[in-house]
């Protein structure tokens, strides 16, 4: 069964996947808009002719249905849409420095912009129905959101790269909420309240949404899948990388698929809510765009899928329901045939299992040696290992000079563990998704071996394992281990697989190393106390309306200690404070957590992004709407004004810079026209004229040199800024938090840095 | 493409090889014929398929030995329809209602690996021994060094004589007549199948190669001469044959060519014809093409599921046995007026669906024995056999790489790949496997660690790499198929020292050659494993008791390694000095740790220096020309060059880039990492070149890479004379 496009055409450009996408600019026909790796734009009209009168912006018509204009800067994003009353959409141009938002239709300037952050990723549309409808900027740490007339109405600041911005009714609430696409999670927020947060183990490529109820994301990881609400509904995971998808029926059912178009130039329509591949396409190149639009002027839309080869072809709902084709009785004999082979082999397999053990068996009544010859001579033939093998996991964060949590796996007999393989997403290196250990190969007795010290067992053939984890961020992970487990010198080995899930901060652990049994506050308490000069003297402070066992409670699920605590009957009546000392694996920077007995909570550490992470876990845990806290971070706040006063004086800098470079751009013209002149009338000064320009050059080479990397500067002190007044709000839940990023906008308005910390010490 | 096929499964059966299936002839065409076939389990079935397309099994045995082939033999003249089977060293008989009309024991010391009947004369194959018995008494053998592929019987018209074909791993097809070795013919590739076209008049056979050509060979009665022709050209990644026939598709009096391929495609070929006759001229054409995932282990033209409409009867290595048939559904419904054929179908899904029910339950039922057995108190074992790996393992003769390909017979769920010695992994188009790559600790003997976590239902997954030579160790994949109780198998294989080298018949014998001739207390049969464990391909014993000589030749920089060896002294000739700097360090390496005392005399030639540098200066001009190129191109593309006017003003050279933009680009991409490889190569030979003459030349080799990226017409070769003057001041 085949798919074939209804149009086809090409536009003979190379187009970059930064964004494809159409604009009705007159009202009524769409134009597939698109950004060519020559950092241009192009407007394919087939319907009508654009008066592309010359401009600053440089209009030139290549083909009479295709339009170009060029930009100066680099564009990194294109979104369309209506943005005023009029009827006509549309085109907003984003780049490294600027935002330009353009009537195409009328050739007309609506508003250009500077932006201090690079835009990433923009859409248009209304956030609120009262709202009219704004042009939505995600850049590296901030979302803006403009009105027509380049107002900044909505500003949110958040602490990783947006990615993608969608407006998308997620809460069903029939109000549309936004969803950025983050370098970390998919974050929704309603205007500038922050809603909810939906874990991902890699960087957002692109969310979109699939029709009015599901939602579904590509990661940059190659992985692609689906949310209805915030269920997840299935992900897959594969080696090359999605680039775009689509909602549209192409198969005719009457309901959407989702289309995903690939790098390999593979196209995959798939069932939304299950995942299942119903059909493919295939396209020589890789698929930068897919849009559903109606483009033939029929009263239908067509699947428009665009190469980076500038093809162009269109697809269109299939007149007759074609799922059923696709699993015709043929391919289910087939699929049945497989789940038959499958169990078959099942049930050989445990039928030679009881087959040896009879055998061996036999052997063993009569005498043990032939019983070992026996077991000898099918060892080869068989994974051979005692039934009651079993493996033993242990997680752990004692070692304190390690920097790392350690899973110990070890076998419970004279078994020996061949490799293990550890699969979490999101925390090793490279985006890898596996950890594999090997130990050396060389035959030898079991014994016990540790990759940390490899040196000291060099041996091989090892009935015990200890893997350390590096777990880079404050997240739960979930691990599945596989440990290959057989003896020595067969070739087959039994796979013992297990399933955990490391706690979110699994990476904090006790200064010493206690036994397992569960632990009283006293006694927790006690322990802290040997560390308490060292408490570091930035905190957080807050008040909870919870018991002391609620928050043992917390402490147990969230961290990886290796004993409980647990209050005496007696204890938590009066009990005067519990005080749990912990020191992170990752850098050796102390956390004291204390909760006093009149429910304040004082959290102490150096790192505020922790803290926010803690506060946040915590009202999760005690299901707090509101949270007010006083918080004092003086290292913070110092690199902070630090920052802030770098930040101005490398913006004045830039300033001069910008004035610089123009006057040396005009003084080469001139001098280019000199030597054209000389070149007439005075020869002698031709090659002086030249060398001149030629030093100019130079200097403007230099010259943009040192703007680039104060461009750089200035955007790594930007997203450091705003990290630290989006962490600071973490210190905040619900509309505590909210209000003060309204006090940030005017504060910044302002330029007033003692009005900021102010802020972020007591939320003002 | 033409034939439109459409796709009936027919049976399931146990893990079948090259040779399982055979086709049970009729007396008229378009018969509906039935079809024989041995698995691994060691079940032989007879099966034909009736009018409502259910499956009626005539015999089945029960299971025994492995059965390794299936061939079919009746007395000249009549129909060829009774079986022969071969299960280790067994042949037995049956006739078509499946009574054993023959059990004959060969005694033969290895189990038989091919087979084939011509009347009376039984023709069978171990590993390296031929033996031909006239009605069951042994009439001669032949022994083998290397290993014996498939063996095939060609039989002039009008004569009594047979001409025995063995297709051998040596790349040679040797005939013989009489248990004597009449012709040897070289091949350029390994031979994977052979197969005598049907109606030839016994001097014409097809031969199936690993690098995916088949090609047809004409023998003259006398054995004397042979002519080679090419039908299908190698491609690049093509796959290996396993499977060839000739049938009459169409039913138009003309033969197709069927042939079925390692990575699961089947492939169906139209032939120019002469006299009615299958005929190997050109212009052959592409006629159906489809890839099934399974590696095929036999295909045939015949008509299975219904009377009077040829198809392609395939059976893959899980036990698939599938037909490729020319009824169209419009046909089906032509045929059956009522909807008989959905009923049919329906039916059998539900049957099906019985059977798994069934299977279910007593999968359940096991599941829970076995539960119970592991339980802490329990003193049994646990025992699980190992799940046969259909693996094969080549090195690719067009860019140097090997590819290791694994086939389950149930769906792979991840490959952990482990090496001590650094590999580099390539991708494979083919291979949807996630990849992962692991850090790895030197002191763990790991140097590569990696998990491929394959897609659901993938039986077989292709795994391509690149080798240094100069290294060798050991490459160990731990296979996890997705099947309860979960295990792993590890399969080990050897990467040999001069890993890129092929065995070849001929050599240039016009280049200069370095020598090192190693004098000693060895024996010819000690030299022999020493060169088999340094180099890829090596046969298993020596064929002769004097002078052996085996030539093998660099796939990637195109030198040969000459070895002549007898007992006491071994001379290795090459024109790539790194070749010999590697021999000669393993040599005394294993020479040393078994305490042998070797004598070592060197002849290093300035001349094949020369002529290695013009031999690798053509090329690594080239991808410096292509990276350039490529460079260049990504400028002119950024220009946009959009009219003729602008298009004219630019030069001949950057127009014509402009041209081939797309030619150069796919070029770029294929090719762009070997340009490394050379210069790693070539800086191996420099510093290997100088190590014999006693030069450290480590502080000059930055000047030598860089001289190497620019590389201009005579900059390489002053760089080596350079050298070598300074040595003769």
């Amino acid at each position: 069964m085949n798919c074939k496009p209804i149009f086809s055409f090409s536009i003979d450009m190379k187009l970059s996947d930064k964004g494809v996408v159409v604009g009705k600019y007159d009202a009524v026909n769409p134009s597939l808009t698109a950004i060519t790796q020559s950092n241009k734009i192009i407007i394919h009209s087939p319907n009508t002719r654009y008066n592309m009168f010359n401009t600053q912006k440089a209009w030139s018509e290549i083909k009479k249905d295709i339009g170009m204009l060029s930009v100066n800067y680099t564009i990194t994003s294109i979104a369309t849409g209506k943005l005023s009353d009029s009827d006509k959409e549309y085109l907003a141009i984003g780049t490294e420095t600027n935002i330009l938002v353009y009537q195409v239709d009328d050739n007309i300037e609506v508003f250009f912009k500077d932006v201090s952050e690079s835009v990433r990723c923009m859409t248009i549309g209304n956030i609120d129905i009262s709202y009219p409808p704004l042009l939505l900027v995600g850049s590296n740490t901030t979302v803006k959101g403009y009105n027509v007339k380049g107002d900044e109405i909505l500003w949110i600041v958040i602490s990783g790269v947006v990615n993608s911005i969608i407006l998308f009714d997620f809460n069903r609430d029939n109000d549309q909420e936004i969803i950025l696409g983050c370098n970390d999670k998919i974050r929704i927020y309603k205007q500038d309240k922050f809603i909810k947060e939906l874990n991902e183990n890699a960087p957002v490529k692109q969310i979109s949404p699939l029709g009015a109820q599901l939602l579904a994301f590509i990661l940059k990881n190659g992985t692609v899948g689906v949310y209805e609400e915030h269920v997840r509904l299935w992900r897959i995971k594969s080696k090359s990388c999605a680039t775009c998808l689509a909602s549209f029926d192409l198969l005719g059912t009457g309901t959407q698929q989702i289309i995903l178009g690939w790098e390999s130039g593979k196209i995959d329509i798939r069932d939304p809510r299950s995942g299942d591949v119903l059909m493919k396409l295939i396209s020589p190149n890789k698929v930068v765009g897919l849009i559903v639009t109606n483009y033939r002027g029929m009263d239908k839309d067509d699947l428009i899928c665009v190469t980076e080869q500038g093809e162009v072809q269109g697809y269109t709902s299939s007149n007759v329901n074609l799922a059923p084709l696709t699993a015709t009785e043929s391919s289910q004999i087939k699929e049945l045939l497989a789940a038959k082979q499958k169990l078959m082999l099942e049930l050989t397999h445990y039928e030679n299992n009881s087959k040896v053990n009879e055998l061996i068996g036999s052997g063993a009544a009569e005498d043990s040696v032939a019983a070992m010859n026996a077991l000898k001579s099918i060892s080869d033939d068989f994974a051979v290992i005692p039934a009651n093998t079993r493996l033993q996991i242990a997680i752990s964060t004692d070692g304190t000079k390690q920097s790392s949590v350690e899973i110990g796996i070890s076998t419970n007999n004279s078994t020996i563990i061949k490799a293990v393989i550890i699969f979490a997403d999101g925390i090793f290196p490279n985006g890898n998704e596996t950890l594999i250990v090997h130990p050396p190969t060389k035959r030898a007795n079991s014994g016990s071996y540790s990759s940390m010290n490899a040196l000291s067992n060099r041996t091989g053939g090892v009935s015990s394992i200890v893997v350390p984890l590096k777990i880079p961020k404050d997240d739960p992970v979930d691990v599945h281990i596989k440990a290959f487990v057989g003896s020595a010198d067969g070739n087959q080995y039994h796979v013992f697989e297990l399933n955990r899930q490391l706690p979110r901060f699994s990476m904090y652990s006790l200064h010493e190393r206690i036994t397992g049994s569960p632990k009283c506050l006293s006694e927790i308490n006690r322990l802290s106390e040997d560390h308490l000069s060292a408490a570091p003297e930035s905190y957080v402070k807050f008040k909870v309306t919870e018991r002391v066992n609620r928050f043992c409670m917390f402490i147990n699920q969230n961290f990886l200690l290796p004993a409980d605590i647990e209050p005496n009957s007696t204890e938590t009546e009066t009990f005067d404070f519990l005080k749990v000392s912990l020191i992170c694996l990752r850098d050796s920077s102390p956390l004291v957590i204390t909760f006093y007995n009149d429910s304040n909570i004082l959290i102490q550490t150096e790192n505020i992004e922790l803290a926010g992470n803690l506060i946040q876990a915590m009202s999760q845990f005690m299901n707090v709407a509101n949270l007010e806290s006083v918080a004092a971070f003086p290292s913070v706040v110092t690199k902070f004004r630090e920052l802030f006063d770098k930040l101005q004086g490398l913006q004045e800098s830039s300033n001069v810079l910008k004035t610089d470079t123009a006057l040396k751009i005009n003084l080469s013209k001139i001098l280019v026209l000199r030597a054209e002149d000389a070149k007439v009338t005075n020869m002698e000064k031709l090659s002086s004229y030249y060398n001149e320009l030629m030093l100019t050059n130079e200097e403007l080479l230099t010259s943009f040199k040192i703007r680039s990397e104060n461009y750089n500067e200035v955007q790594r002190l930007l997203s450091e800024i705003n990290q630290t007044l989006y962490h600071a709000q973490r210190l905040r839940v619900g509309s505590a938090s909210a209000k003060m990023m309204s006090s940030y906008k005017e504060a910044l308005e302002q330029k007033n840095i003692e009005k900021l910390i102010q802020i972020m010490e007591i939320s003002g | 493409m033409e034939l439109e096929l459409s796709r009936v499964d027919y049976a399931l059966v146990g893990i079948t090889l090259q040779n399982a299936m055979k086709i049970l002839p009729t007396k008229k065409a378009k018969e509906q014929q039935k079809v024989v076939i041995g698995d691994q389990d060691g079940v032989v079935q007879l099966f034909s398929a009736n009018k409502k397309d259910e499956i009626i099994v005539h015999f089945k045995t029960v299971p025994s030995n492995r059965i390794t082939s299936v061939q079919l033999g009746g007395s000249i003249g009549s129909v060829p329809d009774k079986i022969f089977i071969a299960n280790e060293n067994q042949i037995i008989g049956y006739n078509r209602k499946g009574k054993v009309f023959l059990s004959f024991d060969t005694n033969l010391t290895e189990p038989i690996k091919s087979l084939f009947v011509v009347g009376n004369d039984l023709i069978v194959c171990g590993n390296h021994v031929y033996t031909h018995y006239k009605e069951c008494k042994e009439s001669g053998s032949y022994l083998c060094g290397d290993t014996i592929v498939d063996c095939n019987a060609l039989c002039p018209h009008n004569t009594s004589r047979v001409i025995t074909v063995l297709a051998c791993s040596g790349r040679v097809l040797r005939l013989l007549e009489h248990c004597r070795v009449r012709k040897m013919i070289e091949l350029d590739s390994i031979p994977t199948v052979l197969h005598v076209p049907k109606n030839s008049l016994g001097n014409k056979i097809l031969v199936g190669f690993s690098d995916g050509r088949v090609a047809l060979f004409r023998i003259n009665p006398m054995i004397m001469e042979v002519k080679q022709e090419i039908l299908i050209e190698t491609k690049e990644n093509l796959s290996a044959v396993t499977c060839l026939d000739t049938f009459d598709l169409y039913g138009d009096g003309k033969e197709e060519l069927i042939i079925g391929r390692r990575d699961g495609t089947i492939q169906v070929y139209s032939m120019a014809l002469e006299n009615n006759e299958f005929d190997g001229m050109d212009c052959q054409q592409l006629l159906y093409e489809e890839n099934f995932n399974e590696s095929i282990s036999c295909v045939y033209g015949a008509c299975v599921g219904a009377a009077g409409y040829t198809e392609v009867i395939a059976c893959t290595y899980t036990g698939k046995v599938f037909g490729l048939t020319t009824r169209t559904i419009g046909d089906t419904l032509n045929d059956s007026k009522s909807n008989d054929i959905v009923t049919d179908a329906t039916q059998r899904i539900q049957k099906l669906k019985a059977e798994i029910e069934y299977l279910e339950q007593a999968v359940t039922k096991e599941r829970e024995k076995y539960q119970l057995s592991t339980q802490a108190l329990s003193s049994g074992l646990s025992a699980i056999p190992v799940m046969t790996v259909n693996d094969t393992i080549s090195l690719s003769a067009d860019d140097a790489t090997y590819i290791l390909s694994i086939e389950l017979p149930s769906p792979i769920e991840n490959i952990l790949v482990q090496s001590d010695i650094p590999l580099e992994m390539l991708d494979v188009d083919s291979n949807t496997a996630v990849v992962s790559r692991s850090e790895c600790d030197r002191n763990d003997g790991n140097l590569l660690l990696c998990c491929y976590r394959c897609q659901v239902n993938t039986n077989r997954v292709d795994l391509k790499f690149r080798t240094v030579e100069g290294q060798h160790g050991t490459l160990r994949v731990y296979i996890t198929p997705n099947i309860q109780p979960k295990c792993c198998q590890l399969r080990t294989y050897a990467i040999h020292p001069l890993s890129l080298h092929i065995m070849v018949h001929k050599y240039d014998t016009t280049r200069p050659m370095n020598i090192l001739i190693l004098k000693g207390n060895f024996s010819q049969g000690e030299m022999h494993s020493w060169i088999s464990n340094c180099l890829p391909e090596v046969p298993e014993r020596v064929d002769s008791t004097e002078e052996n000589v085996l030539i093998f030749k660099n796939l990637f920089v195109e030198t040969y390694l000459i070895c002549r060896y007898a007992k006491g002294v071994a001379e290795f000739k090459s024109d790539n000095i790194s070749t010999i700097s590697v021999i000669k360090d393993y040599l005394t390496k294993e020479a040393t740790t078994r305490h042998i005392k070797i004598e070592l005399q060197m002849n290093v030639s300035d001349a094949s220096i020369e002529h290695f540098i013009t031999l690798v200066e053509p090329k690594l001009r080239q991808y410096n020309e292509m990276e350039r190129n490529h460079k260049i191109l990504q400028g002119l593309l950024e220009l946009n060059v959009q009219n003729d006017d602008e298009f004219e003003m630019l030069s001949d050279k950057y127009k014509n880039l402009l041209q081939n933009k797309q030619n150069v680009e796919e070029k770029f991409k294929n090719d762009s990492s070997n340009l490394n490889r050379l210069i790693g190569i070539l800086i191996d030979f420099y510093v290997d070149k100088n190590k014999f003459r006693g030069i450290n030349v480590r502080n000059k080799l930055d000047a030598f890479v860089d001289a190497l990226k620019n590389c201009k017409e005579g900059t390489l070769s002053e760089f080596f004379c350079e050298s070598t003057e300074k040595n003769r001041k």
